[in-house]
């Protein structure tokens, strides 16, 4: 029987689907796991999202309510919907700003210095530490606000009218968390920057071009394509983190006694529709001006 | 005297050229003027990024009767060391693992823990040094060498506090699987043709995209009905299938690398009868040595810093340091000794205590990260990871 099988690998099976026998074979570890550990859980997970789901001991019982779960999620309950806006409008608001950020941090740490290594180290570093308890642990205590001096507020105040100085402030003291969520959107820009050929730079200098517009013609068009990426980086990892409330939410959802896992899985379904959405339009956005340019070059 | 002011201007007019070069800089050389702003730039914001790091060890080293006094601002009156004594206690990481594996296993004095679990992790641990000689053997002949680094390895946890042990243990394995499967998949993907590839790729963005959150319900359940919620295998299990943290990053930065082999070292392997499974042992997987790099560390930091699932599916029988972390407002009355003299006070749970604790969570990885950066930021340098 044996025998046979290999006899028919050999003569029988042509080299292109041989090719592709093997290539199944080191891709089936992420097939099985797709189907038993996403698909599988995804159908459960809709069931569960339309059933009072209770646990008995050990058994699980469902009954049928309908859309219920979710009615009570959007129209009665009020926490998740505040949760989810806040979620919304955090994400809308960092993302620019950590892009921005992270292609200036990528750009300084393309130039040349002494003392590069130890500043790289430095501005990775929150890719490392970096996890919900301890930012939370750092800003409950006031450890991630750093304290305008007074003085400097005082004359601020004295020259803008004070409700705009207190946005100011207020983005300021978001400013170390914006740069600790840096770190990967900084590899990516880096790595895109160091892809950049040196002769154009070399060309646009010759023909007498300043520094100013060498980043506005050759260094941002040459790394927009990454915008995206680290866009849906930036939006996964903000909602992904542990730091992120919705998931708390979720679950003591699921082990409070009056919603349990039926509701929690609602509860996960409308919040993944909303991050999908978010991640589409920032995608598309970024994604269409990407091509506008390739149009216009 | 106005001989030589004008003496003086036309020096300066001759020498203003050289001033300008200094200040501006001239082609390649920048100027001093751009070296300033540079430095300001780059030391301002890792002065920014730092701060916290600084004001938490500076806070954690306050007593308690320094943090209320308002003339002390950063530097505190005294070290007051006790806070890392108890946040220690607090953190299980005042007994080495040795200590505790003799406690559990000869004699038998704990009741509070899973013999299961601690099996299971004994054994793993015991088989990392025999795993690090049989896998280190297919790419190196200096069977001593690797000998004596599981052997030194070995001895070094032994003698690691029990916590940092555990989650390394808890985040080390996992990593390692997550790391392993992503390989495979990546080298199936890159060096072979199938139908349904795009659509693979397309499916691993989407499971990339869906939040943690969605499937945790029906998958503890799963597991839940399998046996293996509250064991290691919650986690490994996933793994393996590549769908652990972070999995489809890995999986498409060595999608990358594994297209940039040329094709025909591959054939002539082929031509000398080599399988594509050695193929990809003996020869894919040493070019792809960047990838590990970074897959690897990333991963680590990933999963050492993991909470939620940890919290979820291990159900408290392995405690990893961030979830110690968590709770350690609620075990300071019996980590602390309120007996040892001095006013109660300075022992009661406040910020310099967390801010303690928090710094001892986070010295494993970042003494770790201290030896590897470099070759973290030479992978990235040698990659381009785009994930286009």
């Amino acid at each position: 029987m044996r025998r046979k099988i290999i006899e028919f690998w050999h003569k029988k099976v042509s080299i292109a689907s041989k090719n592709a026998i093997v290539g199944y074979m080191f891709v089936l570890p992420w097939i099985i796991g797709f189907i038993a550990l996403v698909l599988y859980p995804f159908g459960r997970i809709i069931y569960f999202s339309f059933n009072n789901v209770s646990l008995y001991q050990t058994t699980y019982t469902y009954t049928w309510v309908g859309w219920a779960n979710f009615e009570r999620i959007l129209m009665q309950d009020i926490d998740f919907v505040i949760e989810v806006q806040n979620f919304v409008v955090r994400v809308l608001l960092f993302t620019p700003v950590i892009v921005t950020l992270a292609i200036v941090l990528a750009i300084l740490l393309n130039q040349n210095f002494k003392g590069k290594g130890f500043f790289r180290m430095i501005f990775f570093l929150p890719i490392i530490i970096l996890n919900g308890e301890l930012l939370n642990t750092i800003s409950s205590y006031g450890g991630m606000d750093i304290d305008l001096n007074r003085l400097v507020i005082d004359i601020i105040t004295t020259l803008i009218p004070l409700g705009a100085v207190n946005i100011f402030i207020s983005i300021f003291e978001l400013i170390i968390e914006v740069l600790w969520y840096t770190g990967v959107p900084v590899l990516i820009f880096l790595a895109m920057l160091q892809k950049i050929d040196r002769s154009l730079y070399e060309a646009a200098q010759m023909d007498g071009a300043n520094a100013w517009s060498i980043f506005w013609k050759i260094t941002l068009p040459s790394i927009y394509p990454a915008v995206s990426v680290s866009i849906v980086f930036i939006v996964v990892f903000l909602a992904n983190f542990d730091g992120n409330p919705i998931n708390a939410l979720i679950l003591a959802s699921k082990n409070d006694g009056a919603r349990r896992d039926g509701y929690a899985s609602a509860m996960a379904i409308i919040y993944t529709i909303i991050q999908l959405i978010v991640i589409t339009f920032l995608f598309l956005l970024t994604r269409d001006r990407q091509s506008r340019e390739g149009a216009k070059a | 005297m106005m001989q030589s002011m004008k003496n003086r201007w036309s020096n300066f007019n001759k020498n203003l050229p050289h001033y300008k070069k200094i200040w501006f800089g001239q082609n390649e050389n920048k100027g001093l003027l751009y070296k300033i702003g540079l430095y300001f730039l780059v030391i301002s914001f890792a002065f920014v990024f730092i701060y916290p790091i600084f004001y938490m060890f500076m806070i954690s080293l306050m007593s308690n009767t320094d943090l209320v006094d308002s003339t002390v601002m950063w530097i505190p009156t005294r070290p007051f060391w006790d806070n890392y004594r108890f946040a220690l206690r607090g953190l299980g990481l005042n007994e080495m693992f040795i200590q505790h594996v003799i406690n559990t296993f000869i004699l038998n004095q704990r009741e509070d823990i899973n013999m299961e679990i601690e099996t299971t992790k004994l054994i793993v641990l015991l088989l990392i040094g025999p795993a690090i000689v049989f896998l280190g053997r297919i790419y190196t002949s200096k069977t001593k060498n690797l000998i004596i680094i599981a052997v030194i390895l070995f001895a070094f946890m032994m003698v690691m506090p029990k916590s940092y042990v555990d989650s390394l243990y808890v985040s080390g394995t996992t990593t390692f699987l997550t790391v392993i499967s992503s390989a495979v998949v990546g080298y199936g993907l890159a060096r072979f043709d199938f139908k349904g590839k795009k659509l693979i790729l397309f499916l691993m963005l989407i499971v990339y995209i869906l939040p943690k959150t969605l499937l945790f319900i029906p998958l503890s359940i799963l597991y839940g009905s399998l046996g293996i919620k509250g064991t290691m295998f919650a986690l490994w299990g996933p793994a393996i299938l590549g769908q652990g943290m972070q999995s489809t990053f890995f999986i498409l930065i060595f999608f990358q690398f594994f297209r940039l082999i040329p094709k025909q070292i591959e054939e002539s392997a082929r031509i000398d009868g080599a399988n594509p499974f050695y193929i990809f042992v003996k020869i894919a997987i040493p070019m792809a040595l960047p990838a590990f790099v970074i897959s690897l560390t990333y991963g680590f930091a990933v999963n050492w810093n993991e909470l939620f699932f940890t919290n979820v599916y291990l159900e408290g029988n392995i405690k990893t340091i961030p979830m110690l972390l968590q709770q350690l407002s609620s075990v300071w009355g019996s980590a602390a000794d309120y007996s040892s003299g001095g006013d109660f006070v300075n022992i009661d749970f406040t910020e310099s205590k967390a801010f303690a604790g928090t710094i001892l969570s986070i010295i494993p990885i970042v003494v770790m990260y201290g030896f590897i950066q470099k070759y973290f930021i030479e992978s990235i340098d040698r990659s381009g990871i785009t994930g286009e």
